[in-house]
């Protein structure tokens, strides 16, 4: 695997991997919860730093990163509240976003304030 | 002594039984619904303000209880009415500074979807049976009720603040936020797994009494 997407780390946290999802809004997390395997596993793209619509997945989440807020942001704040390894303000290079689908890892483990996604 | 008027948020709590523990315990209190409208436009927060604003305090002044958005209406009439308001009581606040353009979105997606399916399943709650929820949520979603920290730091009345980690509709950050910004604000910090304070009406109750006390209202 290799590096697509830095951003700032939420906590220390080490590696974890799962399959990536966007979320874009209510409709999306609906949709995952009435899937066969829900939110388990799913490391949930958001774009929103408010995002209170992850409210009833939280728990179940691999790891969420985020394009946008701080780590004092809502959600950077609900993923420390749930232990969930979050990134902010995630950017991704040449490659692009990973697919929904893809299995990535996130590295919320380096030293410093960095956390990465990989694919 | 000062009328405290007890408002819970759209998620139905048990804001009755706390009026009724509150006059138990020898206090003038009175619950109010401020959530009855099915009208997006109706619902701003200083509609939810005047909600506490109607309440006969008999010259004494009044105590705004709030949980959740009716939080929000409770910090709302203290701004709008600082010199009738006597001191706040604020359970798991949920409105920072600007639009929460998000809770529209959650509106959108509950009429979509059916409210009785979708806010079960977004909320982890029953859908209020008397209410419509997403009308509340459009309306507050694109209201500000808060311009950023100064609006908070010019709160003047003695503050109780009641938070739990581990919350996602209701995270600590916003009562953080107040906790730093408003001067005089107590701070009670559940503990997660515990039955909520909102939940033990009785047991709130007696906090907000001593509360009370302590601020001499």
């Amino acid at each position: 695997m290799q590096v697509v997407g830095r951003g700032t780390k939420v906590f220390g946290h080490a590696p974890v991997r799962g399959t990536w999802r966007a979320l874009e809004g209510p409709d999306d997390v609906l949709a995952l919860m009435d899937g066969e395997t829900g939110a388990e596993g799913v490391v949930a793209l958001v774009r929103e730093a408010g995002a209170t619509f992850l409210a009833p997945i939280y728990h179940e989440l691999t790891a969420v990163v985020c394009t946008n807020g701080t780590p004092s942001s809502h959600i950077g704040i609900v993923s420390r509240e749930f232990h969930v390894p979050c990134v902010m303000a995630a950017t991704f290079d040449g490659h692009g976003e990973p697919a929904d689908g893809d299995t990535v890892e996130v590295d919320c483990s380096i030293d410093g304030e960095e956390g990465v996604v990989r694919a | 002594m000062a009328t405290i008027v007890v408002c819970e948020g759209l998620l139905r709590g048990r804001a009755h039984d706390l009026a009724a523990a509150l006059v138990d315990g020898g206090h003038r209190a009175v619950y109010v619904d401020p959530f009855t409208s099915d009208d997006p436009a109706s619902y701003t927060f200083d509609a939810l303000a005047a909600a506490f604003d109607l309440a006969d305090d008999g010259g004494d002044g009044i105590v705004a209880v709030g949980g959740s958005l009716a939080s929000a209406g409770a910090l709302a009439f203290a701004r709008r009415a600082p010199e009738r308001c006597a001191a706040l009581v604020l359970l798991h606040p949920v409105v920072l500074y600007g639009p929460r353009t998000e809770l529209v979105d959650l509106a959108a997606a509950v009429r979509r979807h059916g409210v009785e399916s979708a806010w079960r399943r977004l909320f982890a709650h029953d859908p209020p049976p008397d209410r419509d929820p997403a009308a509340a949520l459009e309306g507050l979603g694109g209201d500000v009720l808060l311009a950023g920290p100064g609006d908070l730091a010019a709160v003047t009345q003695p503050t109780l603040l009641i938070a739990r980690a581990g919350d996602a509709l209701h995270a600590m950050d916003v009562a953080t936020a107040y906790w730093r910004m408003i001067p005089t604000t107590r701070m009670i910090n559940e503990v997660p797994g515990d039955v909520a304070l909102w939940d033990r009406p009785a047991d709130l109750a007696v906090r907000i009494g001593d509360f009370l006390r302590e601020v001499r209202v």
